[in-house]
């Protein structure tokens, strides 16, 4: 009885190992499609949904906040690349971060900082941080870009803006630019998924 | 020889003054902090001053290097800018008493070393990687307790 047990664990083993690992790569992957959501824009108070975004060739969904020092690196270079891109990839902002430890982050500083910087793009709060866990985003600024495909939006790259947050003069490598780049001539952007350091996402305490 | 001592004693304050600036590495000192080759537990933490969980953490990490120094080498890596390493970083440092090795890393190109650390690691702080002298890692992005960490260190628990 004993060894039977054993060998039950033995068998157990690998899906024990499997379940384990799976816990750190929950989220959207590449390739995969992006559940339609619906948040509210900070900036006006509109319920703002990836479905308004059929027209586009698709989305740059980015998740930052207002406090984070690598967020407020790369505001300026989101403002731009939102500008750059309102006709084809148009970026959502969210931020998905406790408002009860970090008020600085909430829907109210939201709005302020986006009226400030004149955003524009849509500030989208993630009350439930339910899209943080659904896309796996764990830091800011972390960002998706989604390619339409028909009526769906799957995930095409994940990542950093560029390698550079220091110094925007010194970036070497575009990621996001070159990824949007491949997209538009109907290649997968290489790298798909680039690593960057961030500010973790302020999660709830349980 | 008057003027050798003072300029000894002159080194010697400004020594005792930036005993807590980090030492400011590359990816080259990175990767041989990452492959130690002592018999020691290496336990090494990724922080930045502006990143309130990885503060409030850093006393555990220096209650670790103290009372069991014997058995685990802390290692701290500050991801601030370099140009804060001697204005920012060292006075941090001293005002929260830290005594652990610091070090600042100097690499924005993050895509090109985080992999290195771990390829699990998204990037998030703060992050700790802790190598037993076999060569296992265990590596978490996220705070740590005090308790966790001893848990891992002296009996290899996670």
């Amino acid at each position: 009885m004993k060894t039977l047990k054993k060998s039950w664990l033995l068998l157990l083993a690998p899906f024990l190992i499997w379940a384990f690992t799976q816990e750190e790569n929950n989220g959207y992957k590449i390739g995969e499609t992006v559940k339609s959501f619906t948040l509210k824009n900070t900036i006006d108070d509109k319920m703002v949904s990836l479905d308004d975004y059929k027209d586009k060739e698709g989305v740059i969904v980015i998740f930052t906040c207002n406090h984070c020092p690598y967020a407020k690196a790369y505001e300026d270079r989101i403002i731009a690349l939102a500008k750059a891109h309102a006709s084809d990839f148009p970026v959502v902002a969210i931020s998905s971060n406790d408002q009860d430890s970090y008020p600085e982050d909430g829907p109210e500083a939201m709005k302020k900082q986006a009226k400030e910087k004149s955003y524009p793009f849509p500030y989208l709060f993630d009350e439930t941080q339910e899209q943080a866990k659904l896309f796996g985003a764990t830091k800011t600024p972390h960002v998706y870009l989604l390619k339409r495909e028909g009526k769906k939006f799957n995930v095409a790259y994940i990542g950093a803006i560029d390698d550079n947050y220091q110094d925007a003069s010194k970036v070497k490598k575009h990621y996001l630019e070159d990824a949007i780049k491949a997209l538009k001539s109907n290649q997968k952007p290489s790298p798909a998924e680039t690593k960057a350091i961030g500010c973790s996402i302020k999660w709830k305490k349980q | 020889m008057t003027k050798s001592i003072l300029s000894i004693l002159l080194l010697f304050i400004l020594g005792l003054q930036q005993g807590t600036t980090p030492k400011v590495i590359h990816t080259t000192e990175l990767n041989t902090l990452i492959t130690p080759l002592d018999k020691k537990v290496h336990v090494i933490n990724f922080w930045a001053t502006w990143c309130r969980p990885c503060i409030e953490e850093l006393p555990d990490f220096e209650a670790i290097h103290q009372e069991l120094d014997k058995k685990a080498k802390v290692s701290l890596i500050s991801l601030d800018p370099a140009s804060k390493a001697e204005s920012h970083v060292g006075p941090f440092l001293k005002k929260k008493e830290i005594t652990a090795d610091s070090y600042l890393l100097d690499e924005v190109d993050f895509d090109a070393w985080i992999p290195i650390v771990d390829s699990s690691w998204s990037g998030a702080l703060p992050a700790t990687l802790i190598i037993f002298p076999s060569g296992k890692k265990v590596f978490h992005e996220g705070k740590y307790s005090k308790e966790e960490l001893e848990g891992i260190i002296l009996k290899g628990k996670h």
